[in-house]
């Protein structure tokens, strides 16, 4: 497993992806991003993303017959044990980070 | 735009990631278009396009960079990094690049010293190639110009030589009656002068003389007009003309009108027949062509004629040489007495015949350059990469593969080739115009000389060749460098072994090619100092000589000659600086006429044989100082109606005489005219002209003949060949006077142009400049060479006492002297360079088998040249050593021992 921290994009993406259960392809992904983060992200990198992690071997991939339009293979990614393990590492070291921080950010004394 | 965006974005993926995107990039576009409209799902299409191409192009780069080691790598990733590996190839070039880049530019020195040796080495054989490729090697500019040739008479047991291919009037005939369907045709090979008298004043000008048909056999017609038609060509004919295209430009203005119309030419109307085009170039550069009008009397009763042959289409070189060789070239009646017969020779070849081995030999001088050159590189390179073992193996260590550092050593080899490759073609390019000049004046150079592609393509090869060479070395020390030991013993233990002792290899071949060029050098000026101390046997100070064609009709007799002759002596002496004068046919230094004779009255009379014969007017040997040895001197009482005589020098009595007393003995000249020897002077060197020593100059046996009583058809023969020079003997430097000489001249003849004004001191040192080139030349590679050498020596031994400073140091510690030390270092440079003298020997063992036909008085085992080369070796190859070991008697012992 690798020892490399995520960038901002990856996390979300492998966010994303357990959020989805199965269904994760790059639309799908940049949909529920987008909805969640109100932000726009590129539809390339996520997809790039998607493919990078799957390197890491945070996310594995299979290709489902004639899922996409048209009748086209399609490619869904879901987490893999290492993907998980890694999400709950960034999870611990965030949480670690936002303890004792309510205060300040809400903007109570 | 689109499509080049989408191109981007399929090569930043691959295709079939790609096609995976678009189909995905459409279905969210569709879920846009219902959810935001058109208008924004269109925007939005356009700024992915846009950011898909960035991301995928440096997903691409990126995946280049880190490589083909992908963790967890599947069969997809695998095939997905076999694609990035056109990429991963530029990268990797453009990474080594940036390195080699880095590293010659944190040494300067070692990177300028490099580039410069290359291209020092390149850059001159480049220009001598291109030299001699114009001369030896260019296909002649004619068509079919393999299929020219040159009839030539030989003797079947010496065989053909390509040097004398002049045949005489009746063989020209054979040829021509017996040599169909070859088409030939007879030409002139000696270049002459003539006047030519123009509206824009006289003009001298260099004519050749050839048959009819001759244009039409080397396969080039005039532009203008026509050939010379057989009228013209025959003894007597009408005086016809064609016209070169730059005479035609300068002096008639390209007149569209100029055929048909009548040009004064060598004193008399020509009418002009042709012009050749400008593309049009012969090898004697004549502005003019006038008929040979060939006959087997006269000029064509000796071999004064050249036969151009050429062989048709479909006919074999050995059908055409058999077919020549059928004719009989046997005129005497005795069958046994002369085995004569008739061949060919390449045209080509004949031209080059004594230009070829000096020139090869120069090229061959370079490219012995080069190879010191290339030994000398790669003698540096072995010593970089004994220095960056320690670098380079712990660059394995960490993983760097044999391959990726074999691809680092050969980009940096062929970076500084490439480097040095240019700037030899720069260097190449400035040379070749000094060479040019230089050579030009030496050898017959009508084509012209540039570096053109079979040049660039040469020193491509060459520069190639070298970065092999001297990249080779290194490469293989990488591949056999044992990690362990490197890193174990650190950065100054380490024995490098193996790479010592090529860098040692190398240095002994590049001692021993440097001994065989000095040999050579020494050799050549050697045989230059011979030729340049001969006696010449005159004193050429303060004489001015001026030359004036008199291939006239105004000088058709021999009154006429004497006439102007003594009109113009006269006129030059009455000049207030002038002490005497003085007309020669021909000077010391220059070749002679060569004249037929046999000696009368001798016990035994033997075959006819050949003398130097010069015409003279008395004032000659006055003028040159030569000393009258006993007999008298040629007078004004010598006329035409008084009894022939001659004067005959040293060199003629001690070889032709014999016992006979020379004053008074009869010699029959040039077949019939009988003269008496009055006079003995002393030898002159002169030009050498085709018999005798083998030397460029000698004192050949010559005869002097009054010119009064050479008589018309004598002179008019000998007119069309030779230039006749005015000797003039005055007080101080000539350049002072030589205006008040040619004005004299013209006060006789306003109509006459100078051929040429030199002082005598130019023309002896004219005949010597090929010699002279050719040492200078040599001396000049052979000590860039030996500087290379030297350079490379000082820099192992230097090495030497810098790895073996703890072994020195201990030993000085434990008692050895400082100067045992030095000895033992510098002894080991020397060693090298007695291995190297003992290759050297070989290798000059053979080369003077080559050199001997260039060097004169002087034999190849020259014991000066010999011993002056070893002591020169020696000394400079022990001052090379030792320089650099005296470091070691410096040293402190008990520092070096602390420094562990």
């Amino acid at each position: 497993m690798t020892r490399k921290a995520l960038g901002d994009l990856e996390h979300q993406v492998l966010l994303a992806t357990l959020r989805l259960r199965g269904n994760a392809y790059s639309v799908s992904v940049v949909t529920e991003v987008e909805d969640r983060t109100g932000r726009e992200v590129a539809q390339s990198a996520v997809f790039i993303a998607l493919r990078r992690l799957e390197e890491k071997g945070l996310l594995q991939s299979k290709l489902h017959d004639q899922a996409g339009k048209q009748g086209r293979d399609r490619r869904y990614f879901e987490m893999t044990p290492a993907g998980l393990e890694k999400l709950r590492e960034m999870r611990q070291a965030l949480v670690g980070l936002w303890e004792g921080l309510t205060a300040e950010l809400d903007g109570m004394p | 735009m689109n499509g080049f965006m989408t191109r981007l974005v399929r090569w930043g993926l691959g295709e079939e990631e790609a096609r995976e995107f678009f189909l995905e990039m459409d279905e969210l576009y569709h879920e846009k278009v219902g959810s935001k409209g058109t208008r924004t799902a269109g925007h939005w299409r356009r700024r992915e396009l846009h950011r898909a191409c960035f991301h995928a192009v440096s997903d691409r780069l990126r995946k280049a960079f880190s490589g083909r080691r992908t963790v967890g790598s599947t069969e997809r990733a695998r095939s997905r990094s076999r694609e990035a590996l056109g990429v991963a190839f530029f990268d990797e070039l453009t990474r080594n690049l940036k390195f080699s880049f880095r590293g010659m530019a944190r040494r300067p020195l070692l990177t300028g010293t490099f580039i410069l040796t290359l291209g020092l080495c390149v850059g001159a054989s480049t220009a001598v190639f291109s030299v001699v490729d114009s001369i030896l090697w260019r296909a002649l500019p004619y068509p079919d110009s393999d299929r020219l040739a040159l009839a030539v008479a030989y003797n079947p047991e010496s065989g053909i030589r390509r040097d004398m291919s002049a045949v005489t009037g009746m063989d020209w005939e054979r040829v021509r009656d017996g040599a169909s369907p070859l088409r030939a045709a007879v030409f002139s090979d000696w270049p002459s002068g003539v006047n030519l008298s123009a509206e824009a004043g006289a003009a001298f000008v260099q004519q050749q003389r050839v048959g009819k048909g001759f244009f039409r056999t080397l396969g080039v017609p005039p532009f203008m007009g026509r050939e010379f038609d057989v009228a013209e060509d025959t003894p007597g004919g009408p005086p016809a003309a064609i016209l070169s295209h730059g005479l035609w430009s300068r002096t008639f203005q390209k007149d569209p009108e100029i055929l048909g119309r009548s040009i004064r030419l060598k004193g008399e109307e020509h009418t002009v027949v042709g012009v050749m085009a400008e593309s049009f170039r012969s090898h004697l550069d004549a502005d003019v062509w006038t008929p040979l009008q060939a006959s087997n009397t006269g000029e064509g009763g000796g071999a004064n004629y050249q036969v151009l042959v050429r062989i048709p289409e479909g006919t074999l070189w050995e059908e055409a040489f058999a077919r020549v060789g059928a004719i009989d070239a046997n005129f005497s009646e005795d069958e046994d007495a002369s085995d004569r017969r008739y061949g060919l020779v390449s045209f080509d070849q004949a031209l080059t015949a004594t230009m070829r081995t000096p020139l090869l030999l120069l090229l061959g001088a370079v490219a012995l350059m080069l190879l010191v050159g290339c030994a000398n590189l790669a003698g540096l390179q072995v010593a970089r990469s004994l220095a960056r073992r320690p670098e380079i193996a712990t660059r394995q260590a960490v993983g760097g593969g044999a391959g990726s550092l074999f691809r680092q050593v050969l980009t940096e080899n062929l970076l500084l080739g490439f480097l040095g490759g240019v700037a030899g073609l720069g260097i190449g390019y400035l040379a070749l115009g000094g060479l040019t000049k230089v050579v030009s004046t030496q050898f017959d150079t009508w084509q012209a000389m540039n570096i053109d592609g079979r040049a660039v393509m040469a020193s491509i090869l060459v520069t190639a060749v070298a970065v092999v060479a001297f990249g080779l070395a290194p490469l293989l020390q990488v591949r056999s460098l044992d990690l362990r030991s490197v890193l174990v013993s650190g950065y100054r233990g380490a024995v490098g072994g193996g790479g010592h002792r090529l860098r040692k290899a190398l240095l002994v071949v590049q001692v021993g090619l440097v001994t065989a060029l000095l040999f050579s050098a020494g050799l050549l000026v050697r045989s230059y100092g011979h030729l340049e101390g001969l006696e010449p046997g005159f004193d050429p100070e303060g004489v001015l000589t001026v030359q004036l064609s008199l291939d006239d009709a105004r000088f058709s007799t021999g009154e006429d000659v004497m006439g102007f002759f003594q009109e113009t002596l006269s006129e030059i002496e009455a000049i207030p600086q002038v002490n005497s004068a003085a007309v020669a046919l021909t000077l010391p230094y220059e070749r002679p006429l060569n004249f037929p004779f046999e000696v009368l009255g001798a016990s035994e009379e033997g075959p006819p044989t050949v003398t130097s014969a010069v015409y003279v007017t008395p004032g000659f040997v006055k003028t040159l100082g030569l000393p009258v040895l006993s007999g008298r001197n040629l007078d004004a009482a010598d006329a035409a109606d008084a009894t022939p005589v001659v004067l005959a020098n040293q060199a003629f009595v001690e070889q032709y005489l014999g016992e006979i007393p020379a004053v008074g003995a009869r010699l029959a000249l040039g077949g019939n005219s009988e003269v008496v020897i009055v006079g003995v002077v002393g030898d002159v060197q002169q030009a050498n002209g085709g018999w005798g020593s083998g030397g460029p100059v000698w004192a050949s046996p010559t005869v002097y003949l009054p010119a009064a009583q050479a008589g018309g058809p004598f002179m008019q023969t000998v007119h069309t060949w030779f230039t006749p020079s005015w000797v003039v003997k005055g007080r101080g430097d000539p350049a002072q006077w030589s205006q008040e000489v040619a004005k004299a001249i013209h006060t006789v003849n306003p109509d006459l142009p100078l051929a040429r004004v030199a002082s005598l001191d130019e023309v002896v040192s004219r005949a010597l400049a090929r010699p002279r080139l050719g040492a200078a030349f040599l001396i000049m590679v052979a000590g860039f060479a030996l500087t290379l050498a030297l350079v490379g020596l000082y820099g192992i031994i230097a090495n030497e006492v810098g790895e073996r400073r703890r072994e020195l140091g201990l030993r000085m510690a434990l008692g050895a002297t400082p100067g045992g030390a030095v000895r033992t270092v510098g002894m080991s440079g020397l060693r090298l360079v007695f291995y190297g003298l003992v290759l050297g020997a070989a290798l000059s063992a053979g080369v003077s088998r080559i050199i001997v036909s260039v060097i004169w008085g002087v034999t190849p085992f020259d014991p000066p040249t010999i011993a002056m080369g070893l002591i020169g070796m020696l000394a400079l190859g022990g001052a090379a050593s030792f320089l650099p070991a005296t470091r070691v008697g410096r040293m402190d012992p008990s520092r070096i021992l602390r420094e562990e």
